[in-house]
């Protein structure tokens, strides 16, 4: 046993860190470690500097133009980047639908759809949640009727993350009404430019436009764009899921955010001392920094079980748990830390990033989705509960 | 980074599970923890022969000189089976003190004779020195051969041969004694920064041993309650089935991998610069693992859960034991955070 990165895992952590240095536009790291929500242009800019390098896919093979990183440098890449104050990759091309096509697309679909996913030629959305299916994903409704070489879809999608921006959405929808609610399920790529696709925002309670329903009217999708078998969509989904949970400690997001947390500990005053030296405010931050120890520890476990054994397990959902837990106790630190200061609504950054009102409080507003989102935390214990201890 | 065991450390978790599996079942056990405070657990000689006293000696003194995550991985698989022995106080502890010390025909000898198993000794954590006498109180001092501790800047041994002692029983059924025994036959180690830094590996190396020990009764106590939510049934069904109790269980479940997750990371970084703020991440860890266990498996299984009948009441009087032995979790918080 040994809990130390090896001398080549820790030269290429230094790589990254030298390039990340270097490469990173100033604006867009100094607007992401100010705890600002990062506007959709940054982040397609930070995509193609990293395709630029070769790394616009670190989870992907050499295959399919990815660097094949095992997932501890995967997660060092992670590290790296969100220290440095990098904006997150969107997963829904390179973490969801990539995986996806690789195990069940035609090379048709492979050779049409991936290579434009790293280099951000196409930007993806995930059209899995409905209004009636949450959690209970099986039971979604949106119906797909094959008319010839068509599909012709209606219903509703929702929780669309950055829809707003994206290319083609991959939807779960209903094939077969008569079968079971799992088996009736198919997975189709819709251009979002189809005729019959409406994009409407959802305003969340910080301000954020980050998240839409999208509405299908008849929406017409060539045959060619079904992936798999029809009625296979729900293995599709599951493989997806699995795939959606490595890298979902955000472990290195935690960091970043804790160190800020620590900085406004020092920059801010309680009753005429910096808040750092406060034992009660200083004692919370203690407790958050142990979990993240912790998480830190656990994460690399599950990493070498998923290198050495191929797959996360349902030890993954631990670290969504506490992964989103911490998250929200930094965001809670942060905002206490900034006190009556976090009560103005800066409409000036929201004007600027075209996304949200900035501070503490919307962050903290913000982050009450990350233990909804992603399998909510209810639904990870569900899973720990039946496939770790066999209840 | 790699976490599989080597096979050295493979084969003592398996010979550790087999002892406990085999001779460390509930009632043999609580028959030992009502048994006379003054005698040796019957099991001692059953460690020696499995190599576990010998675990921290240097292999110069006769020992097998294994690097401390050992120790803690064989206290682990040891305090799945509720552990009445001197394992983490004498083959933990006092033998890392000793092993960092540079030979000489006490500290050899002292080794040599722990590392059999023919001696066991304890160090005296808060002793009190004063005309001639030292005084203290610690776990198996009523049977322990000799003790360890710090008389102003030196590290001494002392038989205990001619000790007055008066052992008695922890709540939890742990051995421990007030003993009472002239410096007469004292045996200065070391002195000065050499005794600051023996007496300091056998502090960290007790700690982490009770941590690790914690970590493996923990599991038991998860692994009982599970079983009980799995074959107890209420309303026709196993109350594992109903999400309050399982989603509990849940959380209980990830607490432990924390806490075990901080145990072993501070087992490996103990010696580095940021070695003492691991170690007192990885208490803060466990007190807050056991408080939740310990509390939850009484709760989740209901009344039984109080009986003295149960092994469950035990074992949880044992992990309560567990964080006190270890020190004011308040003050270890302090410590990290002040270490920030």
């Amino acid at each position: 046993m040994d809990l130390n990165f090896t001398a080549d895992e820790l030269a290429f952590a230094a790589e990254v860190r030298a390039f990340v240095r270097q490469a990173l536009p100033a604006e867009i790291r100094d607007a992401v470690l100010a705890g600002e929500h990062t506007p959709a242009q940054y982040i397609s800019r930070w995509q193609k500097i990293l395709h630029g390098r070769g790394w616009g896919a670190p989870t992907w093979p050499r295959e399919w133009g990815g660097p094949g990183w095992d997932p501890v440098r995967q997660h060092l890449f992670d590290e790296e980047c969100m220290l440095a104050g990098a904006p997150r990759q969107l997963p829904f091309g390179l973490r969801m639908v990539g995986p996806v096509l690789m195990k069940f697309g035609t090379p048709e679909q492979q050779h049409r759809f991936l290579p434009r996913i790293p280099s951000a030629e196409d930007w993806w959305c995930q059209g899995y949640s409905e209004p009636g299916a949450g959690s209970d994903l099986a039971a979604l409704s949106t119906r797909a009727v094959r008319k010839g070489d068509r599909y012709l879809v209606n219903g509703q999608k929702t929780w669309t993350t950055l829809g707003q921006h994206a290319d083609w959405i991959f939807c779960l929808v209903r094939t077969d009404t008569e079968a079971k609610k799992q088996e009736g399920i198919s997975f189709l790529l819709i251009d979002m430019k189809s005729k019959g696709v409406t994009v409407r925002p959802i305003v969340l309670l910080d301000g954020a436009r980050e998240v839409n329903e999208v509405f299908l009217d008849d929406v017409e999708v060539p045959v060619e764009n079904l992936v798999g078998a029809e009625n296979q969509g729900w293995t599709i989904a599951k493989y997806l899921l699995e795939h959606e949970r490595t890298g979902i400690a955000n472990v290195g997001i935690n960091k970043r955010e804790l160190a800020r947390a620590r900085r406004l500990a020092r920059e801010c005053t309680r009753n005429g001392r910096p808040l750092a030296e406060d034992p009660l405010y200083a004692a919370r931050l203690a407790e958050v920094e142990i979990e993240l120890m912790a998480l830190d520890v656990l994460n690399l476990r599950v990493l070498a079980a998923a290198r050495d054994r191929g797959s996360p397990g349902p030890m993954a959902s631990m670290l969504k748990i506490k992964g989103s837990e911490i998250y929200q106790r930094v965001s809670e630190l942060i905002l206490e830390a900034r006190g009556r200061d976090a009560l103005p609504c800066h409409a000036d950054a929201q004007a600027r990033s075209g996304w949200a009102q900035d501070g503490a409080a919307a962050f903290y507003l913000n982050l009450r989705k990350v233990t909804i989102y992603g399998g909510s935390n209810e639904i990870q214990r569900n899973i720990i509960a039946k496939h770790v201890l066999d209840l | 980074m790699d976490f599989s065991l080597s096979e050295d450390q493979s084969m003592f978790v398996a010979s550790c599970e087999r002892l406990v599996r085999e001779r460390c079942a509930f009632e043999p056990r609580r028959a030992v923890a009502v048994s006379a405070a003054d005698v040796a657990p019957p099991l001692w000689r059953e460690f020696a022969g499995l190599g576990l006293t010998a675990l921290a000696v240097p292999e110069e003194a006769g020992g097998l000189g294994r690097p401390l995550i050992d120790g803690v991985l064989v206290a682990q698989s040891l305090g799945r089976g509720w552990l009445l022995e001197p394992f983490v106080d004498c083959a933990l502890a006092a033998a890392s003190a000793l092993a960092g010390l540079p030979a000489s025909a006490a500290r050899d000898a002292a080794l040599g004779t722990m590392a059999a198993g023919a001696s066991i000794v304890v160090p005296l954590i808060e002793a009190r020195v004063a005309a001639g006498t030292v005084r203290g109180t610690a776990p198996h001092a009523g049977y322990a051969d000799a003790v360890l501790f710090a008389n102003g800047s030196r590290l001494c041994l002392l038989s205990l041969q001619d000790a007055e002692r008066r052992a008695w029983r922890q709540f939890d059924g742990t051995a421990a004694a007030e003993i009472a025994c002239s410096l007469e036959g004292e045996v200065v180690l070391a002195e000065g920064a050499a005794a600051a830094a023996a007496w300091a590996a056998a502090r960290d190396a007790a700690r982490l041993g009770r941590i690790a020990e914690g970590v493996g009764l923990a599991r038991t106590v998860l692994d009982l309650t599970a079983e009980y939510l799995r074959t107890r049934r209420q309303f026709g069904q196993p109350i594992g089935r109903f999400q309050a109790l399982a989603h509990r269980m849940a959380d209980l479940a990830i607490r432990h991998e924390q806490a075990q997750s901080l145990a072993w990371a501070a087992a490996m970084k103990l010696d580095a610069a940021d070695g003492a703020r691991a170690l007192d991440a990885a208490q803060v860890m466990l007190h807050r693992a056991l408080r939740a266990i310990g509390q939850e498996a009484i709760q989740l299984h209901g009344g039984i859960g109080m009986t003295d009948e149960l092994s469950i009441s035990h074992y949880v009087k044992r992990l309560l034991a567990i964080e006190i032995e270890l020190g004011d979790v308040d003050t270890a918080l302090a410590r990290f955070a002040a270490a920030a």
